[in-house]
Parts: C-alpha cells; sequence; structure tokens
C-alpha cells in the first residue's frame, strides 16, 4: 500500500496537499497494526498541576518504508476506536520447528599423569 | 513522554508483513518544561540551536532532546504539540540528532515521527501553529510549508513551553540554545516574544525578561 493510503487508515483523513508529507504519499510502505497493551505516558500539565499519568491503548499502528524498512510513524490508536483490521492478514507465528540447537561436544578428560616408577 | 510497550504480543494483525521489530521502549520528549508562559495561544516558534548530547540514561531508553510545545488543557487532561530535535538509541535517530513531532488529539490518538537532520551547531526554525479548525501544523527549517498537518481536536493551547533534557547541566549538550521563543496570539494575527511578556515571581521555570527577543530556556555548554 502506500504511504496515503495507510496514513487514511489509521488517520481516517487524507494527507493533506500543502505538507511536506504530501509528496511522499505515493511511496510504497508496510503497515502493521498491534493488538494488545501500550501504554502511553500522558506528561503533567507545564505548571504541574495535573500530574502525569498512564492510558492504556489497544492498538498501535506502525508504518515502515516499502524499501528500506525503516519505521516513518508510530501511531497510538486512541483507547476509545478500533481499527477494524477483520480483512487484514495475520501475522502469525511460524509453525516450522526449529532446528535443535547443536548438542554439546564431549568434554575432554584430562589424561592422567603417568605414575612415576619407583 | 515515554512509551513502555509491553504485553505487546497478543495479537497482530497486518496489512503487509515485513519484519517486526518491536522495541522495548521508545521516548519522546514532554515531561519536563523547563520553561513555560501559561497563555491562550495559536502556535509555538522557537530556533533552536542543535546540540550533540550525550543520551541520557532514562529508564525507558537513552535519548537527549530540545524541542518547543504548546499544551492544552480539557478536563484534567493533557494534551499537545511539540516538535524538536532528539538523539537517542531509537533506529530513527541511531545517536545522531534528529528533528522528531508528535502530538495527543482529543480523541486520544498519538502519533510520532520523524523530520530532517538538523545539522549540529546551527539554528533551524521549530514552530507548531494551528492552520485550520482544531487542526495544527508542524514546521521544521521551513516556515512556509509544514512537514504535516493534523487534525488535533482543539484550537487554543494554553501554554506554551520550550526546553529539553540531557544527562546534566555541566556537560553533554553541545551549545543548544532555545531562542527568541514565541508564541501566535489566538486571532492568530501578532507572534510575541514570550521572554519579555512573563512576571517572574521568582520561578526559574518560567520565561524570564532579557534583552531583547532572545530566550534561552536551556542552554548547556560543552562540546560533546
Amino acid at each position: 500500500m502506500t504511504y496515503g493510503q495507510a496514513v487514511q487508515f489509521v488517520l481516517g483523513r487524507s494527507i493533506d496537499l500543502n505538507t511536506q508529507e504530501y509528496k511522499i504519499r505515493n511511496n510504497a510502505v508496510w503497515l502493521l497494526v498491534l493488538a494488545g497493551e501500550f501504554v502511553e505516558h500522558v506528561p503533567s500539565s507545564a505548571d504541574g498541576i495535573i500530574p502525569a499519568k498512564d492510558v492504556i491503548h489497544h492498538q498501535m499502528a506502525i508504518i515502515l518504508d516499502g524499501n528500506t524498512g525503516e519505521i516513518i510513524g508510530r501511531v497510538m490508536i486512541s483507547p476509545q476506536k478500533v481499527l477494524l483490521v477483520s480483512s487484514l492478514p495475520v501475522l502469525i507465528e511460524s509453525s516450522d520447528a526449529l532446528p535443535a540447537l547443536p548438542t554439546k561436544g564431549p568434554i575432554s578428560t584430562e589424561v592422567p599423569y603417568p605414575t612415576l616408577s619407583p | 513522554m515515554h512509551y513502555l510497550f509491553h504485553r505487546t504480543r497478543v495479537f497482530i494483525s497486518v496489512i503487509t508483513a515485513f519484519l517486526l521489530v518491536l522495541q522495548a521502549s521508545t521516548a519522546f520528549a514532554l515531561i519536563n518544561a523547563y520553561k513555560y508562559k501559561a497563555v491562550a495561544n495559536r502556535g509555538a516558534y522557537s530556533a533552536i540551536v542543535t546540540g550533540n548530547p550525550t543520551t541520557r540514561p532514562d529508564p525507558t531508553g537513552r535519548w537527549s532532546y530540545m524541542r518547543v510545545a504548546v499544551q492544552r488543557i480539557i478536563s484534567g487532561n493533557v494534551y499537545y504539540a511539540e516538535i524538536g530535535w532528539l538523539k537517542g538509541a531509537q533506529s530513527q535517530s541511531n545517536f545522531i540528532p534528529r528533528s522528531y513531532w508528535t502530538y495527543r488529539a482529543t480523541d486520544g490518538t498519538i502519533e510520532q515521527n520523524w523530520g530532517g537532520y538538523p545539522g549540529i551547531g546551527l539554528a533551524y526554525n521549530y514552530r507548531v501553529m494551528r492552520t485550520s479548525s482544531n487542526t495544527w501544523s508542524f514546521y521544521f527549517n521551513n516556515l512556509s510549508t509544514p512537514l504535516v498537518t493534523r487534525w488535533v481536536g482543539w484550537d487554543n493551547a494554553d501554554r506554551v513551553l520550550s526546553g529539553g533534557e540531557v544527562p546534566n547541566g555541566n556537560q553533554g549538550m553541545g551549545d543548544s540554545n532555545n531562542n527568541n521563543v514565541q508564541y501566535l496570539n489566538t486571532a492568530g494575527t501578532t507572534w510575541f516574544a514570550a521572554c519579555n511578556t512573563i512576571t517572574v515571581n521568582g520561578d526559574p521555570t518560567k520565561y524570564f525578561i532579557v534583552a531583547g527577543s532572545n530566550c534561552s530556556s536551556w542552554r548547556v555548554y560543552g562540546n560533546n
């Protein structure tokens, strides 16, 4: 997908044409939507009256450059929103058995010193 | 801000799978406002010199930064828009100072992203500004064309602030000034220097009156 499509999917808005971001709207990207629990640390107010707090998010989107793999954007999805990912392919852990680790080699034993002849 | 990612390995959906590398933590900044002014505004600006500090041994990662930002307070919740440079262990920085931007919208969305690499020891323009209804733009270097424009859910901010964090105040940053901090009035017509308009009242965290329009909200000498 393109960067513009990824932004549209995640934020629900198209890219503003009067921005530098608009120039890369057609670049190929990888979009990953993670589900889990992500803790966002919201800062305190500048005057300190409102203390910092943690907010739990349940989805996070990561946009990767399609050519380099660099993370070019990260969005914590609002806890009140859910990205509809049912139509998307799911990454699953490979069922292929991992190759066995090499077994440890035999431990060399010391050769006993020859006993001295009386 | 800090993000502590944990218990993430529950479910992963992808449009196209490539490679997933979850960082144990990543970090963006708005923990401490070293200088701030409580004023309704629609923009904040600073000419920030790029330092090249050592990175802080923060428990969520290794990173140092300098930035200008605004905060909006709604019903005890803090929302913000900020832009600056950051040097950290994140792959996007890889210990090279790089411009970044982030915001928190009223719907709870958090977005963070990166811009170009500012030259070390040079001053660059950093600006966040309301550009349409409930929407702010983020400017780095080029004040004509923003990097991005995003819906944040608020028009007026309640605080303008600037500053950063480095390992300590005696060495590490290089010489990074956060100069000429300004804010835009809510009419969107006039930029005011933050330094020359504050009542200090002995609070060192607030902007102070200095000659001219310069305002060093954070300045640490060194030569890293």
